[in-house]
């Protein structure tokens, strides 16, 4: 059963997003990992990209497939988790919390409103 | 379908998937990379109950079955076997596979998963009898790892460890049931005293697909839950783990295995997968004639190892595109030295039409590098030659390497 925490928003393409004041911080979600088995690579966004809804905005590589990151709203990115370079295996062993992806700057926070309440992704799963 | 140890993988917390109509595990509660360094290491333990077993009965039987195989099955003792291909009559492969020879005119060959069906039918329609597809009897255990044969000898004793590559040794059942098993420890040699199908025997045979030392177990499907619980419990101090397919991949990858329905699709020779070498020419067997013709041609694609730089993973599919940025023309000779095939074209140098695709594409844990099998234009099959790897929107920079990419 997929760890699906209370106070995050979700995507269908499995992304979590947290509220942090006016910035979003991102990752992608249990049951994301779990798919993807061991992470061996990621490919980050840059600090500075202007990001597009379900645009890709970074990959996530593991020892079974290779998978895009969706931005979830509109946005700038403002910081990247450079650990993830050299210990992409930070996903699978805490991905909400040191296996975040990056933080943005929303173009609207308003848009985070649109994104699946973590009762609904639960729904999604199932 | 289900092999008789689907609920055991349950148990061990395994994440199951389709795999050609098998649920099979993918891998275990530790994950694919600690598997895959548990059989570099120590120990691992394989279920490939979905692998076939069919036997071939008879003399004519036999003569016909050599007709069928690109390597020479003729010529080996009993108690040996041999890696061949299966062709069709236009050269391409329709699977690899081992064959045992069991006895002076009764030959026992397992087959992948995916292609029981296609080789009974191939069988059947080139041996008109004797052909006795046992599959949905049998399970097949792997034990691999530097440590298998401590593990393997402490059931069936010391005798096991001179078993020695593709070649493979009886044991006989005392007694079994749910939770136990007891094997006699006397080794018994292969002969024409043995009934494979009747005896209540274990085949223990020196192959596997991982490239370490070890061995593959053919089992009754009675025998499969409590070897495979007993071979956990004698194991665990050595470090044995159950492994799934996802490392049993990047295992073989390492190696430059083929993988069927992978590498080779139904459209492809022996010798357009890096297997001259399972070829012995000088016995007739169907496809034969198209294989002595790309031979003379040279016009064929090669199966080649690409090693990738930098971070990144092609994965099958992902095109070749030859290297590029040769500024000066004189420069493409020494990329390229003349040799009896000849040196690429110019306009192939400067051009970006793909010049092959990857066939399999994955991290190599033990290298810690992205790894692909690629079948390309044997111009730029050449060990060291630079290539671009392109996936999707992507391009990697990846460097011909000889096979195995893991040198032991």
């Amino acid at each position: 059963m997929s760890n699906v925490p209370d106070g995050l928003k979700y995507t269908e393409k499995h992304e979590w997003v947290k509220v942090e004041g006016d910035l979003i911080r991102i990752g992608i979600t249990d049951y994301a990992q779990s798919e993807l088995t061991d992470v061996v690579y990621v490919e980050l966004p840059s600090v500075g990209d202007d990001i597009t809804p379900d645009v890709e905005m970074g990959i996530v590589e593991s020892v079974k497939s290779t998978s895009d990151v969706f931005s979830p709203i509109a946005g700038e990115v403002v910081e990247i988790n450079g650990d993830l370079e050299d210990t992409p295996e930070l996903i699978n062993e805490d991905c909400y919390a040191k296996g975040w992806i990056a933080i943005i700057k929303p173009a609207d926070i308003g848009d985070v409103e649109k994104l699946l309440s973590p009762e609904r992704y639960k729904e999604l799963l199932d | 379908m289900k092999t008789p140890l689907y609920h055991e993988h349950e148990k061990l917390d395994a994440k199951l998937v389709d795999f050609h109509g098998w649920m099979m595990p993918i891998q275990y509660s530790t994950g694919i990379l600690k598997e895959h360094h548990a059989v570099r290491t120590a120990a691992g333990i394989f279920d490939v109950s979905h692998m076939g077993e069919i036997l071939i009965n008879g003399g004519a039987q036999s003569r016909s079955l050599q007709k069928l195989c690109t390597n020479d099955i003729s010529t080996i003792n009993i108690g040996k076997s041999v890696y061949t291909h299966i062709l069709n009559e236009k050269g391409a492969i329709i699977d690899d596979t081992i064959v045992f020879k069991t006895g002076d005119e009764q030959y026992l060959m397992v087959p992948n998963a995916a292609s029981i069906d296609k080789i009974h039918s191939w069988l059947n329609k080139n041996i008109s009898e004797g052909v006795n597809n046992l599959s949905n009897s049998y399970s097949c255990l792997a034990v691999q790892g530097p440590k298998s044969a401590d593990i393997l000898s402490k059931i069936f004793g010391q005798g096991i460890r001179d078993i020695g590559r593709f070649k493979f040794a009886y044991y006989n059942v005392i007694s079994t049931n749910s939770d136990n098993i007891e094997i006699d420890k006397d080794i018994i040699l292969p002969s024409n005293d043995i009934d494979f199908e009747v005896d209540d025997i274990i085949t223990v045979s020196g192959t596997g697909y991982t490239g370490e030392e070890g061995m593959e177990l053919i089992i009754k499907n009675e025998h499969a839950v409590p070897l495979w619980n007993l071979l956990f419990k004698i194991g665990a101090g050595d470090g044995l783990i159950p492994i799934g397919l996802g490392a049993r991949d990047t295992l073989r990858l390492e190696m430059g295995y083929l993988l069927s329905g992978t590498d080779f699709t139904g459209s492809h020779s022996s010798l357009e997968s890096n297997c001259s070498w399972v070829v012995k020419w000088d016995h007739d067997f169907i496809g034969k004639d198209v294989l002595v013709k790309q031979k003379e041609e040279k016009l064929h694609q090669r199966l080649v190892g690409i090693m990738l730089e930098g971070k990144g993973v092609a994965r099958p599919g992902a095109q070749i595109l030859p290297p590029i940025g040769i500024a000066d023309p004189s420069q493409a000779d020494n990329q390229f030295p003349q040799e009896t095939e000849g040196s690429p074209p110019r306009s192939d140098i400067f051009s970006s039409e793909p010049i092959g695709t990857v066939t399999s594409g994955n991290f190599s844990p033990s290298l810690e590098k992205a790894i692909a099998l690629a079948r390309i234009d044997r111009k730029y099959a050449k060990a060291g030659t630079e290539l671009i790897l392109q996936q999707g929107k992507r391009k990697f920079n990846g460097i011909v390497t000889r096979l195995p990419f893991l040198k032991k």
